[in-house]
């Protein structure tokens, strides 16, 4: 090997041992930094996201009323479902206005986020909001829906912030099963994608008595999420020979996810 | 390429890693660790490695055994970071969707790099710049020469 190349060679590795051996205080900074150049183009990449989503959507929508005017008969079925699926949506807005109005009937108060990107890469399933530092945003903060919960901000930047969403593995919960004295931990699976997520309750008893349908709420223990947030239903049960371990569905619909609240205490 | 691998690897793990967990661990016993920050630096290194080998075929215009192998390369960073995350969060969890997630991914890079290698050599035509590679240039340049004169 040539003289330079081992030099070069040695700078490398000499780098690489530098970036490897940073603390996560600096890791911070550093990705603070990055944050901080590429924000603007984050943001002003949604619009166009926006849009071809939209454009997306447009489409999805023609092949929907194509398929109406094929089958006219079952319109009326059609109709009354979707009056029912309104009279649910009506809810949903009683819902979101009581989630606006969470300021006014709790001790902590609400910032209202939209999702403005979600992250492509591979085994991470995280999100960034338009909320930072500058909205008071800070690290471990609940992120919810009206529906649930969505996960905890990892890291916010002065404008935007990155959260890690509750079907990321790394987003573990302190959860309850309603009407039982069973707690767990529930977190996300890993490198599950798709748009129908599940989630693990983990270490229930292994005599539980937990049944398919049963809701599981936050405990509000562990420092991180306040008691009682909606985190989904169960849809599988498995025994096993320490703990039994269940299959949550989420109470939110992440694939469809626009706009959510940050709870700042 | 030491430099480009630093460079990728540094971005890619500015915008993936995962601030600690936090909360309070005797409630949250078993939290899921990850991988350190600047593990992708030495991925992309062993990528530009498997890469740098097949340069001076790249130089006399052969593209497509370097398509491919972006292909592996990809494949192989892919798996390699799942089973980094796999040894760190241990229970050892490898389903067929995964599978198909990285060699979906890699397909998709190998079909795309032609055109990538395409903007390449116009840009250097367009600049009438030579790739240089100095590592094997003397081996590589002797070895042509000798098939010339037996040729001739």
């Amino acid at each position: 090997m040539k003289p330079l190349n081992l030099v070069t060679l040695l700078i490398f590795l000499a780098a690489s041992a530098w970036a490897l051996t940073r603390s996560e205080t600096s890791v911070r900074k550093i990705q603070k930094g990055y944050y901080s150049i590429i924000s603007p183009f984050v943001s002003s990449g949604s619009p166009i996201e926006d849009k071809i989503s939209a454009f997306n959507q447009e489409i999805e929508h023609s092949q929907i009323l194509s398929k109406k005017l094929e089958i006219a008969e079952a319109e009326l079925v059609i109709m009354n479902t979707k009056i029912k699926q309104l009279q649910t949506l009506e809810k949903e807005n009683i819902q979101l206005r009581a989630a606006l109005d969470f300021k006014k009937r709790t001790p902590f108060s609400v910032t209202a986020a939209k999702i403005i990107r979600r992250k492509p890469s591979n085994w991470w399933e995280t999100a960034h909001i338009d909320r930072g530092e500058n909205h008071g945003i800070s690290p471990m903060l609940a992120v919810i829906a009206a529906e649930g919960l969505v996960g905890k901000v990892d890291r916010p930047n002065n404008e935007t912030s990155t959260v890690i969403l509750l079907t990321d593995e790394a987003c573990q919960v302190s959860a309850q099963v309603v009407g039982t004295h069973e707690f767990g931990i529930l977190s996300g699976q890993r490198a599950q994608n798709g748009n129908n997520p599940m989630l693990r309750l983990r270490y229930l008893s292994r005599d539980s008595n937990v049944k398919i349908g049963q809701t599981v709420i936050t405990t509000g223990k562990g420092e991180l999420f306040h008691k009682g947030i909606n985190l989904g239903t169960i849809v599988d049960v498995s025994r096993g020979a320490l703990y039994t371990e269940a299959q949550v569905k989420p109470a939110v619909n992440f694939a469809d996810l626009e706009t959510v609240f940050v709870l700042i205490k | 390429m030491l430099l480009l691998a630093f460079l990728c690897g540094f971005i890619w793990d500015a915008q993936n890693t995962l601030g600690s967990p936090g909360g309070d661990p005797s409630i949250y016993t078993t939290p899921a660790d990850q991988i350190r920050f600047g593990y992708s630096i030495l991925l992309y290194f062993a990528m530009g490695f498997i890469m740098q080998g097949f340069q001076p075929l790249f130089r006399k215009g052969v593209w497509q055994l370097s398509a491919i192998v972006t292909g592996i390369a990809t494949f192989a960073y892919l798996i390699s970071e799942y089973l980094l995350i796999n040894i760190v969060r241990g229970e050892f969890y490898f389903p067929a969707r995964v599978f198909y997630q990285i060699w979906i991914s890699a397909a998709l890079t190998m079909i795309c790099s032609p055109l990538l290698f395409l903007l390449l050599f116009k840009l250097a035509k367009l600049f009438d710049h030579t790739i240089r590679y100095d590592g094997l240039k003397k081996r590589y340049f002797r070895f042509n020469r000798n098939e010339e004169e037996e040729t001739s």
